[in-house]
Formats: C-alpha cells, sequence, structure tokens
C-alpha cells in the first residue's frame, strides 16, 4: 500500500508534544487554588450547593440512588445507579472548576469557588 | 469485487469490530486509570477498513458500531460512540490527504484515537449543555496518544488476519 510508513520518527515528537501540551493545560487548570463549594447539576441548573469544610453523604431530591460525598475538602460521587459508573471512578475532585459528570442521570458535580457568604440552599 | 462480496466483507469486520469490543470488556479494569482511558479495539477494524478498503466501509462499520452500542447500551451511549466513531474518521481521513504519505499509519492511529475522545467529549458538552466537561481535554488527549499507539500497533499485528478476512481482494 503505497510509500506510507507504518511508523516514523516525527511520530515520537508529535506524541511528546501532544502529552507535554497536555500535561501544561492540567496544570493551568488545576493551579487554581481548592474549591469551597460543590454544585450539583441537573443539565444546566444548579439544584444543591453545599460547602467543601464539612464532612457529610447526601443525595439530591428525585435521586435517591445517587450518594454525595464530602471528605476532606473534596466530593466525589460515592454511589450512582447508572450502568457505567464513569461518575464514581472520577473521585474525588477538589480543584475550582473540576467536576465529575453523571451522563445517564445527567448529573453534574462541579467544584466551585463561592463567596457570595450562603453556607447551602436547594433550589 | 461484486456488491454481495462487499457487503458480506463489512458485515464480517463489523462482527470482528463487535467481538474486539466484547473481549475488551472483559478485560479486568484497570486501577488508576480515570474514565476516559479506552483501549477502544474494535477501532482496529475500523481504521483496517479505511486504510486497506474504502472510506465507504470504513463509515457503514462506524454507524453498525454505534447501532449495535444503541440496542444494547442505550441511547446517551449509542450517541457518543457514533460522534466518536465519526469524528474520528473524518479527521483521519482529513490528515491523510493533508500530509499524504508522509503521514505515518501509527501517527493516523493516534490522531484518530484523540478525536474519537475530542468528538465524544464535544457531544457530551452539549447534551449536558454546560462547558464543565472541557475541563477534561488535557486527559483525553493523553489517553488518545497512548490508547492510539497501542490500537494501531495492534493493527499492525493483526493485519495478516484481516487480510485473509479480505481473500486477498484488497
Amino acid at each position: 500500500m503505497g510509500g506510507r510508513s507504518f511508523a516514523s520518527k516525527t511520530d515520537i515528537f508529535v506524541s511528546l508534544a501532544v502529552i507535554l501540551l497536555a500535561a501544561a493545560v492540567y496544570m493551568l487548570f488545576s493551579r487554581s487554588t481548592g474549591g469551597s463549594y460543590a454544585e450539583i447539576y441537573n443539565g444546566n441548573t444548579v439544584i444543591k450547593r453545599v460547602s467543601l469544610s464539612a464532612d457529610q453523604t447526601f443525595t439530591v431530591d428525585g435521586y435517591d440512588n445517587v450518594v454525595f460525598e464530602v471528605k476532606d475538602g473534596a466530593a466525589a460521587f460515592k454511589q450512582s445507579d447508572c450502568p457505567d459508573k464513569i461518575c464514581v471512578r472520577t473521585g474525588y475532585i477538589k480543584n475550582n472548576g473540576q467536576s465529575a459528570v453523571c451522563l445517564p442521570n445527567r448529573l453534574t458535580l462541579r467544584i466551585v469557588s463561592g463567596n457570595d457568604g450562603a453556607d447551602t440552599y436547594t433550589g | 469485487m461484486n456488491k454481495a462480496h462487499a457487503i458480506t466483507h463489512t458485515a464480517m469486520l463489523f462482527a470482528v469490530a463487535v467481538v474486539l469490543s466484547f473481549m475488551e470488556g472483559l478485560l479486568p479494569p484497570l486501577p488508576y486509570l480515570p474514565p476516559g482511558f479506552k483501549l477502544g479495539l474494535s477501532n482496529i477494524a475500523t481504521m483496517y477498513a479505511l486504510f486497506f478498503l474504502d472510506k465507504g466501509k470504513a463509515f457503514a462499520i462506524a454507524v453498525l458500531k454505534a447501532f449495535f452500542v444503541f440496542i444494547t447500551r442505550g441511547v446517551t451511549s449509542g450517541i457518543l460512540s457514533l460522534s466518536g466513531g465519526i469524528a474520528s474518521l473524518c479527521v483521519m481521513l482529513l490528515a491523510a490527504a493533508l500530509f499524504g504519505d508522509k503521514i505515518s499509519y501509527l501517527m493516523l492511529s493516534i490522531i484518530g484515537a484523540i478525536f474519537h475522545n475530542l468528538g465524544q467529549l464535544a457531544v457530551l458538552t452539549l447534551i449536558m449543555q454546560s462547558g464543565y466537561a472541557l475541563w477534561y481535554t488535557p486527559v483525553l488527549l493523553t489517553a488518545g496518544v497512548i490508547m492510539g499507539s497501542v490500537t494501531g500497533t495492534l493493527l499492525r499485528i493483526v493485519m495478516p488476519a484481516f487480510d485473509r478476512i479480505s481473500g486477498g481482494t484488497k
């Protein structure tokens, strides 16, 4: 098939460049300091917001089988009834802007800085 | 190659894709790997079709694969499979057209894997109607490079078997 080779030296450089770029972007994202609130979204609506300073487990209305946990300033999907468990496997997140997503349930857990003084609200 | 031959051939490659993805499901999940790090073994069949047969067959296999995911794992998974598969094929075609023979099969495989991930992420962002998932791009880029290298290398290894399916008519 033509003159195309299976692999070339360029591949190594391009691969390394992509990984370095990814690492740089990742560090840029995670350099932001730890967040202070966890927000639960249904689609793009905030349905619950809790502080990361107090350890707790909780659920949100209408999703009794999805359990969230706050521990040591980080939050996670602890349990979920979805088939793939991608949300649970994401593990604990604690930096601003990080998120864990449960697509089957359309739930997103997101860490935000939040400075409006409200501890908890449900809406 | 006559029409019946072409249909049978596509069907056999599709069957290979389904079996590969089933086998991938049997592998124990690797610990410490974030979600999104999937091998994507079934892409080996799509890549073979794209590189050595014709693009029509490759797209047919990607669509069939997505339909199979749809009936076995539901609408969302089906849409994600389709978006990843189509994005990956389009970008591999584009790269092959742009760089001709200068781009290696391995690089095409890596580019395909990266855009498989990015295509899925784009659609996921649309479905969730939020940009938060974009935070995940660096992880998916790295996953694409690693898994693309693995599947590209595996394609090289299993090619004689594929050629046998093709009965030397490639």
